[in-house]
């Protein structure tokens, strides 16, 4: 950065530093710079530009602005040879460390307008204090600060004297200051140079901490220098990283190199440790090649390995390493090296276990220090087969529970731990243990390995003969295992009656921890105890493992799958004997069930409840301990939901609403998730079986039981009723006008059915029944039909003539059928003293007293309502019969009869004007001949 | 490199005993070299196949003495030494003079067993300097030999093809002489 740069915009602080100096200079000086453009003037005298803003005086109101303005145009128009700055600061373009105090000074030149005591410094935008101010003399000042930071910053030099702000900005001086750190040394300096096809790369290769730039302007860069000490022939290459490779045309081996690092930047240098090496001791050749492993028959636990060195003896000696392992095995075993730190090319593994896959790696590096190949490629021999060395294992389960007649065992065989090749048959006799084996000979049989009888190809488990178990005696089961080259030695189990077997293990736990599934039990009380057996089973898949007696805990070997249910028994063995087990189920890792139970029905739905039924998840999908069920079932406004135990399969869904369609499913939880089921729809009934002829029995039981109730009523109030609608009629045969007509013996037999026939009868017979009859149908036309249609009508009172008001309308004739027309009547009860017509005979007393009603709309008298007055109002009807009489002799008077008669039926009007005319002829009545009126009763007609 | 065996280079052992051990191991390594050299220039060469050049050694030293020392031995395999870096710097420039800067196993090895007889040259001056005896490693020839004239360029090919000769031939001594003096010097060592 030079001067330019220094006085560009940044020299003058930029805007920020205008409105600065502006505040400073209150309203009596020009800002330096502005917001808007900037006008620049260069004084090359110091080699620091001049900036003045014309734009921003412009801003600036009032006098302020007239001022500024005037400053301005002085300012810019004053020529660029006449400016001069009068301060002066140093050094300029310092390279400053972080964490360092730096000194500056600022120096007064060609005037003498201010001294150093008008002058102080500016870190950038802050103001440094005077304590940090050194006065050197009148026209020097300098200050200290700590570099602190990364970020470069600018530090001024000004005065702060009013009489010189006019023109400040000759009064100002800047000094950008670049930060940085120090180079830092260059650490754990490593090289390699690698193999080149046959030859060793010329390329050294080195690299070095710190592997980033530090912070701060200053880059650093790294020199790597390679010196052949011999030769004194030096290499070198400059990088910013933190590697670099050297090529030195040649590699130059067996020399001895010094090697190092020079970091350098604007702040310094510094070298890193020489690394002063042989020169092989940096290299990495290819691995060996081409080996070859040799198999020989009679050494069945050995392998022979040949192999090519990667490089010419003559570059480099070689030490190696040799590293096997069984195929499946995933552990490396390691040839020590005391065996094999030597440029050797071939070497034999020994110990190794017959009819065993080994896979073979080998690498190598320089004898003396250097980097070891990477690993050679896989190579792979089986070693000879040899007969087996180890027992078979032998184990059993029961596939048949305990029955009345023993149980069925299936035998099972694993390979021998070292079957040192193909198992292909195994030998099996079976014994009862009561026998003494020196009393019978040994009965081998054969079983050749099929697919048919292998159980578990992976564990190598072969299924031999199902047995069974009879007499509650154990069984001696013998077992060898055999191969191409010969037979195992013989394995041993004693088969045990269940309840003989011994005290089982205490405490089980399964439980999953790292990936693994851990079986942990405490020792049973016996300590006869010679080993466990740990046994896990799934479904299908069956495998065991014996541990020794002293451990109580152990990881299932073999592979487990996560989700699948495990039942896991713990067997102790006393030597050959078998102790009872004990069986935790568990899982390696549970998983979220992958279905739920499809819900249905149990029957039809109700209306207001359902029974729901499931079959329990399959194993297979549950993928751990199922928890609970939950039933969700929704009427598709609101979902409702149970939660049930896991154990249960069906559940009576209750308080549902009628004749609703229910969606419900459920859903299967474990300590993982849920999963759901599929749904099931239902629609509850509206009524619930029976519950509509229930509903029509209680009505119709209820009405009965109103109808019963009202009878019983009826009955028990009977008195109370008939007084109400049928009261006391004064007898008439206690009546002082029993005396009438004390002949009328037939009359009361002529008509049983019609009571009141006989007054009707009187009426007709006594007028001319034709000629009233026919008014009657003028008048009334519907007469006729209330006489046919009514006459036999039912009701309460309907059987007794008496009692019924229609019966005595038609029976009252036309008195009746008037009533009948008048929407509201009042019945007139008369009681007609048959007796009475019958010639009102005393002595014969068993002629009852009719009761008869009008239907007269007429008003009650005031003598009818009161009892007492009845039997007054009686007397005086009892006088129209006279009247009646007398119409039958008289034909003047059945005019008058006729009107008479109509007078008791037609409207109240006429009536009360009728009985007006009537009370007047009253005396007339009274007056016409009894005897006259009795014969005419014969000829009544049946209306 | 930092994920690669973690191993840290040992650093060089200065002794006697290493450097002749160092020595030895250049050496033979500049006679695998030199014969791999000699290979290719007959694989190059066909007609080289079967042919022994005669005419004697390019270069030829005899003792101070009948039966010099093994140091006195060592001195004048470093003087041959020296003759035979020239040889093959030259051998180089009229080739390269002749066709040119190539880049093929052939030069490549040239370059190798060039460089590598000046690092042997170094070694020996290393183990034999003292104050008494000042070596030098530079080469000790003038390359004044007229084969790439009037010879033609099968003269060329015929001097080069001693000169490989040569080199081997002188590798092989280095080699055999360096272990001698390694084998003494181990002896005093033990002894």
């Amino acid at each position: 950065m030079g001067g330019r740069e220094h006085g560009g915009e940044r020299a003058w602080g930029g805007e920020s530093m205008g409105e600065r100096a502006w505040g400073r200079q209150g309203g009596l000086s020009a800002p330096l710079t502005g917001s808007g453009r900037i006008i620049s003037c260069q004084n090359f005298e110091f080699g620091f530009p001049l900036k003045t803003s014309v734009s921003f005086c412009v801003m600036v109101v009032g006098r302020v602005v007239q001022m500024a303005v005037l400053a301005c145009l002085v300012s810019a128009a004053a020529p660029v040879k006449d400016y001069v700055n009068y301060l002066v600061t140093a050094p300029q373009s310092p390279k400053l460390e972080i964490g360092t105090n730096f000194t500056a000074t600022c120096f007064i030149q060609n005037t003498s307008e201010v001294t150093a005591d008008d002058l102080y410094w500016k870190l950038s935008k802050k103001e440094i204090p005077s304590e940090q101010y050194t006065k050197i003399n009148d026209s020097a000042l300098s200050v200290t600060i700590t570099i602190t930071d990364e970020t470069p910053d600018w530090l001024f030099c000004l005065s702060q004297k009013k009489s010189v702000r006019l023109k400040s900005g000759q009064f100002y001086h800047g000094i950008f200051l670049k930060k940085g750190y120090f180079p830092k040394k260059p650490e754990n300096l490593s090289c390699i140079a690698v193999q080149e096809n046959r030859q060793i790369s010329p390329f050294v290769r080195c690299e070095w901490d710190p592997k980033h730039q530090r912070p701060g302007v200053f880059k650093t860069d790294y020199t790597l220098h390679l010196h052949i000490t011999v030769d004194e022939k030096s290499f070198n290459i400059t990088t910013q990283e933190s590697s670099a490779q050297i090529d030195t045309k040649v590699f130059p081996n067996f020399m001895t190199l010094d090697i190092w690092v020079e970091a350098i930047n604007d702040l310094g240098k510094v070298e890193s440790e020489h690394l002063t090496t042989f020169s092989n001791s940096l290299l990495k050749t290819n691995p060996p090649s081409l080996i070859d492993i040799l198999s020989e028959d009679n050494f069945s636990s050995s392998l022979l390995l040949n192999w090519t060195r990667p490089i010419h003896e003559t570059q480099l000696d070689l030490i190696y390493e040799i590293r096997f392992a069984a195929e499946g095995s995933h552990t490396w075993s390691y040839v020590l090296q005391e065996d094999t730190r030597f440029d050797i090319q071939s070497f034999r593994l020994q110990d190794l276990r017959p009819d065993t896959v080994y896979i073979t790696q080998v690498r190598c590096k320089n004898d003396k220090g250097g980097y070891w190949s990477e690993w050679s490629k896989n190579s792979t021999k089986r070693t000879p087969s040899s007969k087996p060395t180890s027992k078979p294992d032998v184990w059993y389960f029961i596939t048949q529970s305990e029955s009345g007649d023993g149980e069925q065992v299936q035998l099972l065989c694993k390979e021998p731990e070292f079957p040192n090749g193909k198992i292909t048959e195994y030998q099996i006799s079976i014994q009862d243990f009561k026998d003494k084996p020196s009393n019978k000979k040994v009965v081998w049989e054969t079983i050749p390995i099929t697919d048919h009888n292998t159980v578990n190809s992976s564990a190598h488990i072969t299924a031999l003969k199902q047995i069974h178990l009879t007499n509650n005696t154990p069984v001696i089961v013998k077992v060898t295992a055999v191969n191409a080259k010969g037979k195992s030695p013989v394995s041993t189990l004693v088969i045990p009656i269940r309840e003989h077997a011994r005290s089982p293990v205490q405490k089980l736990e399964v439980y999953p921890e790292k990936k693994k599934l851990f079986v942990k039990w405490s020792a049973p009380n016996s300590t006869a105890v010679s080993e466990y057996l740990v046994q896990w089973t799934s479904a299908g898949e069956m495998d065991w493992h014996r541990v020794k007696k002293n451990i109580t805990k152990i990881s299932i070997p073999g592979h487990l799958e996560k989700f699948v249910r495990y039942n896991v028994s713990v067997y102790p063995l006393y030597f050959v004997l078998i102790g009872k087990p004990e069986q935790v189920e568990a899982y390696l890792e549970q998983g979220a069930p992958l279905d739920a139970p499809s819900v249905k029905l149990n029957g039809k739905p109700g209306c207001t409840e359902s029974n729901l039924i499931w079959e329990k998840l399959p194993q297979k999908t549950q993928r751990g301990f199922i928890t609970n069920y939950t039933i969700f079932y929704s009427d598709g406004t609101k979902t409702q939901s149970v939660t049930v135990s896991s154990d249960t399969f069906s559940y009576a869904l209750k308080c549902l609403a009628r004749n609703t369609r229910y969606d419900v499913w459920i859903q299967a939880s474990n300590i993982k998730g849920s999963a759901r089921g599929p749904n099931h729809s239902f629609t509850t009934l509206k009524y619930a079986p029976g519950e509509i002829e229930a509903i029509v029995v209680g009505v119709s039981l209820g009405f009965l039981f109103i109808v019963f109730l009202t009878m019983l009523f009826c009955i028990s109030k009977r008195d109370v009723i008939k007084e109400s609608f049928w009261p006391q009629i004064p007898n008439p045969g206690a009546s002082t006008i029993g005396t009438w007509s004390p002949d009328y013996p037939n009359k009361a037999e002529t008509s049983s059915e019609n009571c009141l026939s006989g007054i009707t009868v009187l009426e007709v017979d006594i007028c001319d029944a034709k000629s009233v009859f026919e008014e009657d149908k003028a008048c009334l036309p519907l007469k006729k039909d209330k006489y046919m249609s009514e006459e036999h009508s039912s009701g309460i009172g309907g059987s007794s003539c008496m009692s019924s008001p229609r019966q005595s309308v038609s029976d009252s004739d036309e008195g009746g059928d008037v009533a009948d027309t008048t929407a509201s009547t009042v019945q007139y009860s008369s009681v007609v003293a048959i007796s009475g017509y019958k010639g009102q005979t005393p002595s014969l007393p068993s002629q009852q007293a009719v009761f008869s009603r009008s239907e007269s709309t007429q008003p009650l008298l005031e003598s009818e309502e009161n009892p007492d007055i009845l039997s007054l109002e009686g007397s005086r009807q009892s006088r129209h019969f006279p009247h009646l009489s007398h119409c039958e002799g008289n034909s003047d008077h059945g005019q008058l009869d006729g009107e008479a008669k109509t007078s008791d039926f037609c409207p109240v009007g006429e009536d009360s004007e009728d009985r007006l005319s009537a009370d007047e002829q009253s005396h007339e009545w009274v007056e016409a001949p009894i005897s006259s009126y009795m014969p005419q009763l014969g000829g009544y007609r049946q209306q | 490199m930092a994920a690669q065996e973690t191993q840290n280079p040992t650093s060089g052992d200065k002794s006697d005993d290493d450097q002749t051990a160092r020595a030895v191991s250049l050496a033979r390594l500049l006679h695998q070299e030199s014969s791999l050299l000699l290979k290719l220039f007959k694989e190059k060469e066909s007609f080289f196949e079967d042919y022994t050049p005669d005419g004697g050694r390019i270069v030829s030293l005899s003792a101070a003495s009948e039966e010099p020392s093994t140091e006195e031995q060592v001195l004048l395999l470093h003087s041959g030494l020296r003759q035979c870096l020239g040889l093959i710097h030259c051998v180089i420039l009229k080739e390269e003079e002749e066709w040119g800067d190539l880049e093929g196993d052939y030069e490549s090895m040239r370059k190798n067993v060039h460089q590598r007889l000046g690092y042997l040259l170094h070694t020996t001056k290393a183990l034999m300097e003292n104050e008494e005896t000042i070596l030098e490693a530079t080469p000790d020839h003038q390359c004044t030999e007229e084969v790439d004239g009037s010879a033609g360029v099968f003269a060329l090919k015929m001097w080069t093809y001693r000169v490989l000769l040569e080199l081997v031939h002188w590798a092989d001594h280095a080699a055999n002489t360096l272990y001698k003096l390694h084998s003494e010097r181990e002896g005093k060592l033990l002894n």
